[in-house]
């Protein structure tokens, strides 16, 4: 086992490799930064270019690009509350007040270092998890898959400052879209009104970035002022990002749940991103000192979610590499990738490549180090776009978010959503309804209908009675009271 | 007035992507030998990318490209299971440079079932070529009987997982379950073949059919073992694994619900283009996939890439189709929905 290891580190810092994946970093960061275009287009445009490389340098190349990714889209998530990738969204919600404040730097700095450090951890389970990766992602049939998605949910309430009920309404809004198309198990389809799009329901690229973009660029063109208003602006330095470097490892326990967290539903198939960030989010204003300040520009708030979005992909590997069943839809692309370069993951792939296995953990983590080092480089100019006039800014976030959009799915119905969305997140964000809580309703709507059935049909109707799945709801629980724990204790005694 | 003013904008960036694309190819040079020269050429993929189809437009696009000296932009739409890509496609102009890698055994079962959403006709669509097909396998998990027989012997509940009602792993339980008699419950709803193979290795469900190279590639690491193959002859994955057909002397009525499947099956993974185009042109693009699926180079890349090709000529597929969607009655139509859609659920 060391000997694998070692023979990874050997391979990984062989020139061939690094120099595929620092060639890969920069597309990467460019993808991020474009509002829309994901980290699995990124894959599927840069896979061809790795026939005839050697397995290890085309991997390196392609991992590269995609931890790249999503630092790029957490900087225009903070910068212009624009999610580069939806689940970018939950990076948003503290992040874009702290750029409005003039304090980008420190969001950046924050984002980039608990990114980082979540990529290193999601990693090291990874490694970690290796010679025992069949079982653990074996213990997870549908019914834990379903009481983790409740537990998703189950944090709409939170994601509300103050206003749960609000909350709540809008993450109903969200099922209540994730209802549209076919249905999940028997696909028949609903609310389709004899249109053919609508057979595929609610597409969540538009939703976001309707919900998230639309709002920020008519704000940018009504007002034609800069993103960072206020009185006493810092001028832009490296100095802000260090500041929130430095917070990350100050609120060190907030990075470690929430990159524990992330590593989890990584390694369970098909829950997917936002989910972590968002839950993450949800877990960090609970556990944190006043939380009615989240959503005003809480630091907490954007190292949660970044952690939780890179951890999340380390944990991803683990069903692709040990049972060839991919994580995310991304892992599924990369997957693909793998069977182009001649690997083929699965049972068999540990026994006989343990060392590309460990090879891959090593890239991942290092490329996370990597991305994060180069966007900070960037950070300065990024900054700078906050102090942008917005009738300048805004025509040319229109343009990225309509071929952001556009380019999904190939799809000018989508474009024609995306605006129909604005006008909804418009609203919620003049009435004061969560737009993340609706997203977050969205997301796991579809995963609880879907796990839920499966579950009934498979195990019946005590499918909770599971060690795994019981443990789940004891979890949710005690989050969930944990805050009210002196509330609680008071009703039990008499007044 | 807003979104014309926005999808105007929206077409103007498409314009300039594909210009980019396009703007190397030779205004159109018309030659007789080859009438596609200079055009810019769609060949429409009903998936993501990244799927199978995706895999298979893109590691033959180029190859399309070399014969016809046509531009190729794999163009992926997905929706509805494939079937909105199709629906398009049949509106599409049909001059050559609008196709589709279709599943061609999805798309003919979801016209004969009157899915929602159809609004295309099989027997009217072009057939150019068949790229791939698959032989299917039964794997169940290790801990049950070693063959189908001692499973049908048992007469216990045997669950299999799938995605959809009509999908190639729900269609193919359901009709061994009702060839063999078998008491069995087809759990639909995993997002995908994965998962649906996952949920049998974490014991889920009893058994899934699949693929027969998902299926091998499943088989190894000793969460599953395969017991038989679907289908007229073994898979070459597991050449030692015989056929439903070898193990069990099956009476006609029963046998009837396999073989109709299989039929079926025999369309796999085909290249059509949209009806209505004019016989020559339409000679011309069934001349040229036959060149390209049956070059012997082209085959050896694709055997290394893990994606196989099975030319299969479009007048054979054509027949085939004629004889499934035109000549069953409809009662039998209506017995097949029943077995394929309500009985196992």
């Amino acid at each position: 086992m060391l000997d694998a290891f070692l023979s990874a580190g050997g391979q990984v810092f062989h020139p061939t490799v690094l120099a595929a994946m620092l060639f890969a970093l920069p597309i990467g960061l460019v993808v991020g930064l474009l509002p829309g275009i994901s980290g699995i287009s990124a894959l599927a445009f840069l896979i061809p270019f790795t026939f005839g490389m050697e397995p290890l340098v085309g991997l390196a190349f392609l991992l590269g690009s995609y931890t790249a990714v999503s630092q790029g889209g957490s900087m225009t998530a903070i910068v212009l509350g624009i999610p580069g990738e939806v689940p970018n969204a939950a990076t948003v919600l503290d992040g874009h007040p702290l750029a409005k404040q003039g304090r980008a730097g420190y969001a950046i700095g924050a984002a980039l270092l608990a990114s980082a450090l979540g990529g290193i951890f999601g990693c090291l389970i990874l490694i970690l998890l290796l010679p025992v990766m069949q079982p653990v992602v074996l213990a997870f049939a549908s019914p834990e898959n379903f009481f983790l998605c409740l537990a998703g949910i189950a944090f709409i309430g939170v994601l509300s400052s103050g206003a749960a009920v609000r909350g709540l309404i809008a993450g109903g809004l969200g099922v209540f879209l994730s209802l549209f198309g076919y249905d999940p198990t028997e696909g028949i389809p609903r609310f389709w009104f004899h249109f053919e799009y609508m057979l595929d329901g609610v597409r969540l690229i538009p939703l976001a970035l309707g919900l998230f973009a639309i709002p920020e660029v008519l704000a940018l063109m009504t007002s034609g002022k800069q993103i960072a208003r206020g009185d006493s602006i810092e001028p832009i330095s490296y100095r802000q990002g260090f500041q929130g470097a430095v917070a990350v490892l100050k609120h060190w326990g907030t990075s470690l749940r929430s990159s524990s967290l992330g590593a989890v539903i990584g390694v369970m198939p098909g829950i997917g991103g936002v989910t972590a960030t968002f839950v993450a989010y949800a877990m960090a204003r609970q556990t944190a000192g006043n939380p009615e300040t989240f959503g005003r520009g809480r630091i907490e708030g954007v190292i949660a979610p970044e952690a939780a979005k890179n951890a999340e992909e380390g944990g991803a590997l683990v069903p692709t590499l040990a049972l060839g069943i991919p994580g995310s839809s991304s892992m599924a692309l990369l997957l693909g990738g793998f069977v182009i370069l001649g690997l083929q993951p699965g049972p068999e792939f540990l026994t006989k490549h343990l060392d590309i296995a460990f090879a891959l953990a090593i890239i991942c983590a290092f490329g996370n180090v990597v991305a994060s080092a180069s966007m900070f480089m960037l950070s300065k100019p990024l900054m700078q776009v906050t102090r942008i006039p917005g009738r300048v800014l805004a025509p040319i976030l229109l343009v990225l978010v309509v071929i952001g959009t556009y380019s999904a799915q190939n799809n000018s119905y989508d474009v024609l959503w995306v605006f129909i969305f604005g006008l909804l997140g418009i609203a919620m964000e003049r009435f004061y309804y969560s737009r993340a809580a609706l997203l977050l309703g969205f997301v796991l709507g579809e995963l609880i209908e879907r796990y839920f059935l499966v579950s009934l049909k498979a195990h019946g109707p005590f499918f909770f009675m599971r060690p795994i799945a019981l443990t789940i709801v004891a979890l949710v629980l005690l989050g969930l009271l944990w805050p009210n724990r002196h509330r609680i204790t008071r009703l039990g005694r008499p007044a | 007035m807003r979104s014309a003013c926005i999808s105007r904008r929206a077409l103007l960036a498409l314009a300039l992507s594909c210009g980019v694309f396009a703007s190397f190819a030779p205004a159109s040079a018309q030659d007789a030998s080859m009438p596609l020269k200079g055009e810019t050429v769609r060949i429409y993929v009903g998936f993501s990318p990244g799927g199978g189809y995706d895999a298979y437009a893109r590691m033959l696009a180029p190859h399309f490209e070399k014969k016809t000296g046509a531009t190729v932009v794999v163009e992926n739409r997905p929706g509805g299971g494939g079937l909105t890509a199709l629906n398009q496609l049949v509106r599409a102009k049909p001059d050559g440079t609008n196709m589709m890698m279709l599943n061609g055994e999805g798309a003919i079962m979801a016209q004969l079932v009157k899915q929602d959403g159809v609004a295309y006709d099989m027997t009217k669509v072009n057939t150019l070529a068949r790229v791939a097909h698959e032989q299917h396998l039964v794997l169940v998990r290790p801990d049950m009987p070693d063959t189908l027989k001692e499973i049908q012997a048992a007469g216990k509940k045997i669950k299999f997982s799938a995605v959809g009602r009509i999908d190639n792993l729900s269609d193919y339980a359901a009709v061994l379950c009702e060839a063999l008699k078998l008491d069995c419950q087809i759990i639909v709803g995993y997002k995908g073949s994965k998962e649906a193979g996952l949920a049998m290795m974490n014991g889920e469900v009893d058994a899934l059919t699949i693929s027969d190279g998902s299926g091998n590639e499943y088989a190894q690491g000793g969460k599953a073992k395969v017991i038989a193959a679907i289908g007229n002859a073994r898979s070459p994955f597991k050449p030692d694994v015989a056929t439903v057909y070898e193990q069990f002397q099956l009476a006609p009525d029963r046998k009837w619900y396999m073989d109709f499947r299989l039929s079926i099956k025999d369309f796999g993974r085909v290249m059509v283009a949209p009806p209505g185009m004019a016989p020559d042109r339409l000679k011309y693009l069934q001349q040229v996939w036959k060149e390209i699926l049956t070059d012997p180079a082209v085959l050896a890349e694709a055997n290394k890439s893990q994606r196989p090709l099975s030319y299969e000529a479009p007048e054979t597929l054509n027949k085939t189709i004629k004889e499934i969607l035109e000549s069953l009655s409809p009662d039998k139509i209506k017995d097949i929905n029943e077995v394929l859609q309500k009985k196992y659920s």
